[in-house]
C-alpha cells in the first residue's frame, strides 16, 4: 500500500458553488488586481515618460494649458555632428538625425568630457573592486587561516557606519595627499566594497566543496582553483558585481561633487547637477529634460538588457541601503 | 686446526672485518647523505618557481650584497718586488712535483682551485653569486684542505709517493700561501687596508645573504604559511586606509575643538563640537526632517510594494512586462530624475491662473487649486509631500524585487492548503504571505529606515544645493545635509569637527534604532 494515492473525500454537507459563479469570481479578482497593477505601473513610469515627452517637446509646445500628453507639434531635428562638433565624427555617422533639444543640451555643458570621465572612473574602480573582491571573498569562503572570522565580522560590522564618517576624513587624506581634483580621489576609495566581498562569499560558499577537494587531488593549487574552477562558476554573481559598480559610478554624486571642481573632472550626475538645476539660473525645461534624458537612457539601456542579473543581485541579499 | 669453526676463527681477524666494516658503513652512510643532500639541492636550483616567483627577491639581494660589499679596491702590482713576487708565484705555481699514483681527483681539484683562490681575487672571474658564496667558503676550504691532508696521513699507510707528493704539495701551499700574503702587503698600507676591508664587507655581504638564501630556497613553505594573507591583503590595506582609519579618526576628530584641516592644528580636545551641534537650531530641523521622512516613507514603500509583490505573483499575463516596469526606477540616477520630478511638480501657473505643471492639472481635475510644491512659496506640508513622494517612488522597485523573490521562494504547499480551507484572499494574505515573508520584510525595513535616515541625494536633487524651497534655505535639510553643509565654508575652522561631531550623532541614532528594530524582529520575525 505504499502508492496508495491520498484523494481529498468530498464531504457530503460541502457548499456546491456552479462552474461560472466559481470563474466570475476568479476574473472579477484578476481584473481588480490588474487594475491595481495597471494603475501603480503609470505611477511609476510617468516621470520616465514625462522625462522624455519633455525632452522632445518644442519650446512652443513647452508653454501649452494644458500640457500636451503627446508630441502634437513635431518634434525638431538636428544631426550628431552637431552635438559633438569637437569628436570629428565620420560623415555617415555624423548626419544620423537626433532631436535638436539634445543637441542644444549636449553643447550647454561639456557632456562629452563627462560622459569619458564617468566611463573611465566607471571602468577603473569596478577592475578594481572586481579584483579586491574575488581574491577577498574567495580566502574568506575557502582558505583557513588566522582570524577569518575575526576579519570577516570587522568587515561586515564597517557596513552598518555611516559612509558620511568615511567621508569627511577621506576628504582630508585626499586633500593632504594633493590630490584634489585628480582621477585617482574619484577611483581609489570605492576599488573595495565590502558589501560585495560579503555577497561573493555567500556565493562561493555554494561552489561544493566537494569540487575544492577533487581539484586539490588533481594537484590544483589555491590559486588555480580559484582562476580556473570557482571564477567560472560564480560569473554571474561577477557580471552582476560588474553592472552594479558601473551604475553606481554612473550614479556618484556626493564623492566627486566634493572633490572636484573643475569641469574637466566632472562625472555626469555632477555635470548634470551643475549645469541643468534651477540654481544655476532659468534653464529652459526641455533641454533640462534632454539632459536627465541622455543621463538616464545609458543606464535603462543597460537594465533592459542584462536585467536578470540585477534582479537576481538584489533580490538575493539586498542591495541599496 | 681443521677443527675449528668459522665462528672460532682469528679473533683478531674478525674484529678487524667487524670494523672494516663498521667504516664501509659510516663511507656509505656519508655518500648516501651527500647523495640525498645534493640531490634535493639539485631539484630546488632546478625548481622553476624557485627562479621565476623568487627573481624580485634576488635581485634586492644582489644589490644588497654588491653595496654592502662595496666597489673593489685596486689589486694590481706597482714596483719590482711585486714584479718579483709576482713572477716567484708564477713558479711555485707551474712546479713539477710527483703525481701520486692513487690521489683523489676530488682533492686534486680542490687544491687546484685553491691555488687560484690564493693568486686571485674572486672577483675577477666570478660575478654574483658565486662571488657571495666563494666569499664565504674561503676560509672553511683552507681548513677543509687541511683536515684532508691529516685524514690522508692517517688512512692511508705511508706509502712513499704519497708522502713525497703530499710534501711537495704541503710545501707548494705554504709557500704560495707566504708569497700570496708577501704580494698583498707589498701593496702599500691603503692597498692592504682596502683588500682587507673589502674581504671583511664581502664576508658580511655574504652573511647578510644567508636569511636571504633561505628565503629563496624555503620559498614555497614561506608563501605556504601566508598565502591567505595574500589574499585579503589588498582589501584590507585599501579598507584601512578609506574605511577603518576614517571611522576612528571621524570620532576622534569630533572632538577636536578649533581644528583646521589646512594647517592640521586644533586648540584642544573635548564636547564643545557636540554642544554646538546640540544648540544649533539647524541640526534640529535637520533631525525633524530626516525622522519625518523615514517614519512616512518608509511605512507606505514598504506597504505597497508589499501589494504590488502579491499582485505581481498573482497574474499570469504580461507578469514579466509589468514586473520589469515597476523593476525600472531601481536603477535611476537621483540626480536626473529628481529634476523630472521638479518639472512635473511645477507649480508655474499662467497670469490667468492655469497651472503648466501636470501634476496641478492633475488635481486640477478634482478640482483643486494648484499648489506651490517645491518652488519660491512653498510650505513645508508641500515640500515634505513631494519629498516623500518622491521617496517613495525611487524606493519602490527594491522592495518590490526583494518581496517578489521572497514570495516566489514560499512553499506552495501553504496555498495550496489554505485553497483546501476556502480560506478568503485577505486572509492568505495576513496569515501565510506576510508572516512567511517576515524576514525580508525585517530586512528590508531595517535597511530602508538606515538609508532614509541617510537621505541626502534626494533633496538637493529636489531642492538645490539650497536644501529648501527659493527663500526658505535649510528648511529640508536632513542630518547629512547639514554634515555636508561644511563643506559650504570649510576654511572656517572648527567646521569640519562638527561636522564629524554630527556624523557621530548620526552613528548612534542609526545603531540605536538598529538595535530597537532588531529587537522587534526578534519578536515577530517567524524564521
Amino acid at each position: 500500500m505504499e502508492n496508495q494515492v491520498i484523494t481529498p473525500s468530498t464531504p457530503v454537507n460541502e457548499k456546491r458553488h456552479s462552474l461560472w459563479v466559481d470563474q466570475l469570481s476568479v476574473i472579477a479578482s484578476q481584473v481588480l488586481i490588474y487594475a491595481f497593477l495597471l494603475f501603480m505601473a503609470t505611477i511609476v513610469i510617468l516621470p520616465f515618460y514625462w522625462m522624455i515627452l519633455t525632452a522632445l517637446k518644442s519650446t512652443a509646445e513647452l508653454d501649452l494649458i494644458p500640457p500636451s500628453y503627446f508630441i502634437t507639434q513635431g518634434i525638431e531635428w538636428s544631426s550628431l555632428a552637431q552635438a559633438f562638433p569637437d569628436w570629428n565624427l565620420g560623415a555617415w555617422i555624423g548626419s544620423v538625425g537626433i532631436p535638436q533639444n539634445f543637441v542644444d543640451a549636449m553643447n550647454a555643458a561639456n557632456f562629452g568630457a563627462y560622459f569619458k570621465n564617468s566611463l573611465l572612473v566607471g571602468a577603473l574602480t569596478t577592475i578594481g573592486t572586481l579584483v579586491t573582491t574575488i581574491l577577498t571573498a574567495y580566502a574568506f569562503a575557502r582558505l583557513e587561516f588566522k582570524g577569518r572570522d575575526t576579519i570577516f565580522m570587522l568587515l561586515l560590522a564597517t557596513m552598518m557606519v555611516p559612509g558620511e564618517m568615511m567621508i569627511i576624513t577621506n576628504y582630508v587624506t585626499v586633500a593632504k595627499l594633493g590630490w584634489l581634483n585628480s582621477y585617482q580621489a574619484l577611483i581609489l576609495p570605492f576599488m573595495v566594497s565590502t558589501f560585495y566581498i560579503f555577497f561573493l562569499r555567500n556565493t562561493i560558499k555554494q561552489v561544493p566543496v566537494e569540487l575544492y577537494k577533487a581539484a586539490k587531488v588533481d594537484g590544483f593549487s589555491d590559486f588555480q582553483f580559484m582562476t580556473r574552477i570557482v571564477v567560472p562558476i560564480v560569473r554571474p554573481t561577477l557580471i552582476t558585481i560588474t553592472i552594479l559598480g558601473l551604475l553606481g559610478a554612473w550614479n556618484a554624486y556626493v564623492w566627486p561633487n566634493l572633490v572636484t571642481n573643475d569641469d574637466l573632472l566632472r562625472l555626469v550626475t555632477n555635470g548634470l547637477k551643475t549645469a541643468f538645476t534651477s540654481s544655476q539660473g532659468r534653464v529652459a525645461q526641455n533641454l533640462q529634460m534632454a539632459a536627465a534624458t541622455f543621463v538616464t537612457l545609458p543606464i535603462l539601456v543597460v537594465f533592459l538588457t542584462l536585467k536578470k542579473y540585477i534582479v537576481r543581485g538584489v533580490s538575493r541579499s539586498g542591495i541599496k541601503g | 686446526m681443521p677443527n675449528k669453526t668459522p665462528s672460532q676463527q682469528g679473533v683478531f681477524k674478525r674484529f678487524f672485518h667487524a670494523i672494516a666494516e663498521f667504516l664501509r658503513e659510516i663511507v656509505w652512510s656519508i655518500r648516501n647523505n651527500l647523495r640525498n643532500f645534493f640531490g634535493k639541492l639539485y631539484d630546488k636550483l632546478f625548481d622553476k618557481g624557485l627562479w621565476n616567483y623568487t627573481r624580485p627577491v634576488r635581485r634586492f639581494a644582489l644589490d644588497l650584497f654588491a653595496r654592502i660589499q662595496g666597489p673593489r679596491p685596486d689589486f694590481s702590482p706597482t714596483n719590482d718586488r711585486q714584479s718579483q713576487l709576482a713572477a716567484r708565484l708564477g713558479e711555485l705555481r707551474s712546479t713539477q712535483y710527483v703525481k701520486p699514483t692513487n690521489e683523489i681527483g676530488f682533492f686534486a681539484s680542490i687544491r687546484k682551485f685553491i691555488d687560484r683562490l690564493l693568486t686571485l681575487a674572486p672577483s675577477d672571474y666570478f660575478n654574483g653569486w658565486i662571488r657571495a658564496g666563494l666569499a664565504l667558503l674561503l676560509l672553511p676550504v683552507h681548513l677543509l684542505g687541511l683536515v684532508f691532508k691529516i685524514i690522508c696521513i692517517w688512512a692511508y699507510i705511508p706509502y712513499e709517493n704519497i708522502l713525497k707528493s703530499i710534501q711537495v704539495i704541503f710545501d707548494k701551499w705554504v709557500l704560495s700561501v707566504v708569497v700570496a700574503l708577501q704580494l698583498l702587503f707589498s701593496f702599500g698600507g691603503e692597498k692592504v687596508k682596502g683588500a682587507l676591508v673589502y674581504a671583511v664587507r664581502s664576508v658580511a655581504g655574504a652573511v647578510v645573504m644567508i636569511p636571504f638564501l633561505l628565503f629563496i630556497t624555503n620559498y614555497r613553505k614561506v608563501f605556504a604559511f601566508s598565502r591567505p594573507y595574500f589574499y585579503i591583503a589588498p582589501a584590507l590595506i585599501m579598507l584601512s586606509i578609506f574605511t577603518f582609519y576614517p571611522i576612528f579618526n571621524t570620532i576622534f576628530m569630533s572632538f577636536l575643538e578649533g581644528y583646521s584641516f589646512l594647517a592640521g592644528t586644533a586648540n584642544g580636545i573635548g564636547l564643545g563640537n557636540y554642544i554646538a551641534v546640540l544648540n544649533d537650531p539647524v541640526f534640529y530641523q535637520a533631525l525633524k526632517n530626516t525622522l519625518l521622512v523615514a517614519f512616512i516613507s518608509v511605512p507606505i514603500a514598504v506597504v505597497v510594494a508589499l501589494l504590488i509583490a502579491v499582485a505581481l505573483n498573482s497574474i499570469k499575463f504580461f507578469q514579466g512586462f509589468i514586473q520589469t516596469v515597476f523593476f525600472l526606477p531601481y536603477v535611476t540616477n537621483v540626480i536626473a530624475i529628481g529634476l523630472v520630478f521638479t518639472v512635473m511638480f511645477n507649480s508655474r501657473v499662467s497670469p490667468d491662473g492655469l497651472p503648466y505643471g501636470i501634476i496641478n492639472n492633475i488635481i486640477g481635475i478634482f478640482g483643486i487649486e494648484p499648489i506651490k510644491w517645491v518652488s519660491l512659496g512653498a510650505t513645508y506640508a508641500t515640500a515634505v509631500t513631494t519629498l516623500i513622494i518622491y521617496t517613495v517612488w525611487s524606493a519602490l522597485a527594491f522592495k518590490i524585487m526583494v518581496f517578489l523573490s521572497g514570495i516566489q521562494g514560499i512553499d506552495k504547499q501553504y496555498y495550496q492548503a489554505a485553497k483546501v480551507d476556502a480560506t478568503p484572499k485577505w486572509r492568505v494574505l495576513l496569515r501565510v504571505t506576510v508572516p512567511l515573508l517576515s524576514p525580508m520584510i525585517a530586512y528590508v525595513t531595517i535597511t530602508s529606515f538606515i538609508g532614509g535616515f541617510k537621505s541626502y541625494a534626494a533633496i538637493v536633487a529636489l531642492f538645490g544645493d539650497r536644501m529648501g524651497p527659493a527663500g526658505q534655505s535649510n528648511m529640508m535639510i536632513t542630518v547629512v545635509g547639514y554634515i555636508f553643509n561644511a563643506w559650504t565654508n570649510l576654511g572656517t575652522p572648527g567646521e569640519l569637527s562638527k561636522a564629524a561631531a554630527g556624523s557621530v550623532i548620526l552613528l548612534i541614532i542609526i545603531l540605536i534604532f538598529t538595535a530597537v528594530e532588531l529587537q522587534i524582529s526578534k519578536k515577530r520575525v517567524h524564521y
